[in-house]
C-alpha cells in the first residue's frame, strides 16, 4: 500500500568507486521530514532491501546537509538514545526500515530547510555494492497537511 | 511478550504495588484503568519552580492549574522523535476535537535544552506545528526538578564541544490532571487515538471521584 509519501522512490543507479558486484540494494519508501523554521537537522526515513547478498550501509551524504550521520534510536527506562553508528548491516533479501521514533538518518548542518514538495539528492554508500543514489521527497507530515 | 506489552505490564505491577493497599482501603474505587503507559497510584504536585514560556514571560506549576496539560519533554535541534511525537500530540488534539471533548486541555513543549532553545527560537518551533502549543523551558536545575516530578529523565552532555549535540530524553507524554498535578505518564510508541481514547477515560473516572 504506497500512499502518495510512501510511494517508490525513483532510483537512479550510478557506478560507484568500488566494483559492484552484486546487485544493488533496492531502496523505497524514502522521505525526509519537512522541517521547522530554523532547523539544522532533518531526519531521513527508508527501506532498503538487500536483494543479492547482505551488504552494508556504510555512509552517506547529501549536498543539501554537510554530514549525514546513521542513528538508531534505542530507550533505556523510556529515555531515547539517539546513536550515531558507523554502519548499518544488511541482511540478504530482508527489508530493513529505517522509519520516524527508529533508525533514521539524521541530516546535520542544512544547508537550507527541508521544503515539502521539493526533491533531496541522497547518495547512499554500501560496502559491497558502492553507491546508490536516492532522489528523496521532502514531505510534511503535519496533521494538517496530511488530511489534505 | 513485546516491549510494548512489557512496558505496560511493568507498569500496571507498579501501579498495583503502590495502590494495593489503598484500594483495600477504600471499596469504592474500581480496578486501575489500564492505559498505554499508567496512571499515577496519587497523583503528585509538581515542584514550585521558575520555568519561562516561549514568550519570555514567566511561568511556574500553578500555571498549568484549570486544566488538562499534556507535556512533552525534547529539544528543537532533535529531527527525529520530537517531531514526531508533536505531530501525533496534535492529532490527540484533533481527534478529542472531532469527539467533542470539551474540557479545556493545552499542550506543552518542554525544551531541556535551554542552551540552544531560546524562547524565541521555542516560539517558532511550537507555532510550526500548532499555533495552540506551547512552549516552555528553564534553567537545568528547574528543568531537572520538573522532569523528575514527571516520571521524565534527559541527559544534555555538558561540554560537548559542538552546536551539534545530541540530548538523550523520555519520549513520554505526561498528562497533568487541572489540579496541575502529574496525573498519567503515555509510553512511546504513542498512537494518537489509543492515546485519546485513554484520556477521556482519565478524565472520565477523574470527574466521577
Amino acid at each position: 500500500m504506497f500512499s502518495s509519501f510512501r510511494g517508490l522512490v525513483w532510483l537512479s543507479l550510478t557506478v560507484g568507486a568500488v566494483p559492484a558486484a552484486a546487485a544493488p540494494p533496492i531502496v523505497t519508501d524514502a522521505w525526509i521530514r519537512a522541517t521547522p523554521p530554523g532547523a539544522v537537522t532533518a531526519a531521513a526515513y527508508l527501506t532498503i532491501t538487500s536483494a543479492g547478498a547482505a551488504d552494508r550501509l556504510v555512509g552517506a551524504a547529501t549536498p543539501a546537509a554537510g554530514a549525514v550521520e546513521i542513528h538508531t534510536q534505542g530507550s533505556d527506562a523510556g529515555s531515547q538514545h539517539m546513536t550515531h553508528v558507523a554502519e548499518l548491516t544488511l541482511p540478504a533479501g530482508q527489508a530493513v526500515r529505517l522509519t520516524p521514533g527508529g533508525q533514521h538518518l539524521m541530516l546535520i548542518d542544512l544547508k537550507g530547510p527541508m521544503v515539502p514538495g521539493t526533491r533531496v539528492a541522497l547518495s547512499l554508500r554500501f560496502a559491497e555494492a558502492g553507491t546508490v543514489e536516492v532522489d528523496v521527497p521532502v514531505v510534511d507530515a503535519r496533521a494538517a497537511a496530511a488530511a489534505h | 511478550m513485546t516491549p510494548r506489552t512489557a512496558t505496560v505490564a511493568a507498569a500496571a505491577a507498579a501501579f498495583a504495588l503502590g495502590i494495593g493497599t489503598w484500594l483495600f482501603l477504600d471499596a469504592r474505587q474500581s480496578a486501575p484503568l489500564e492505559i498505554g503507559g499508567y496512571v499515577l497510584a496519587t497523583p503528585r504536585d509538581l515542584p514550585a519552580v521558575e520555568l519561562v514560556d516561549e514568550h519570555g514571560a514567566p511561568f511556574r506549576p500553578h500555571d498549568f492549574v484549570g486544566h488538562w496539560s499534556f507535556l512533552y519533554f525534547g529539544y528543537t535541534y532533535c529531527p527525529d522523535v520530537c517531531p514526531l511525537t508533536l505531530v501525533e500530540l496534535n492529532k490527540v488534539k484533533l481527534e478529542l476535537a472531532a469527539d467533542r471533548f470539551s474540557e479545556p486541555s493545552a499542550y506543552y513543549f518542554v525544551s531541556v535544552d535551554p542552551k540552544r532553545d531560546t524562547p524565541e527560537r521555542l516560539r517558532e518551533y511550537v507555532a510550526y506545528f500548532d499555533p495552540e502549543l506551547r512552549g516552555l523551558t528553564g534553567s537545568a536545575d528547574a528543568l531537572a526538578a520538573l522532569a523528575q516530578a514527571a516520571d521524565t529523565v534527559f541527559d544534555v552532555p555538558d561540554d560537548p564541544g559542538t552546536d551539534n549535540y545530541l540530548v538523550s530524553h523520555s519520549s513520554n507524554v505526561v498528562l497533568l490532571d487541572p489540579n496541575g498535578r502529574v496525573h498519567a505518564v503515555f509510553a512511546a510508541p504513542h498512537d494518537p487515538s489509543r492515546l485519546a481514547h485513554d484520556f477521556t477515560r482519565i478524565a472520565a473516572r477523574y470527574n466521577s471521584l
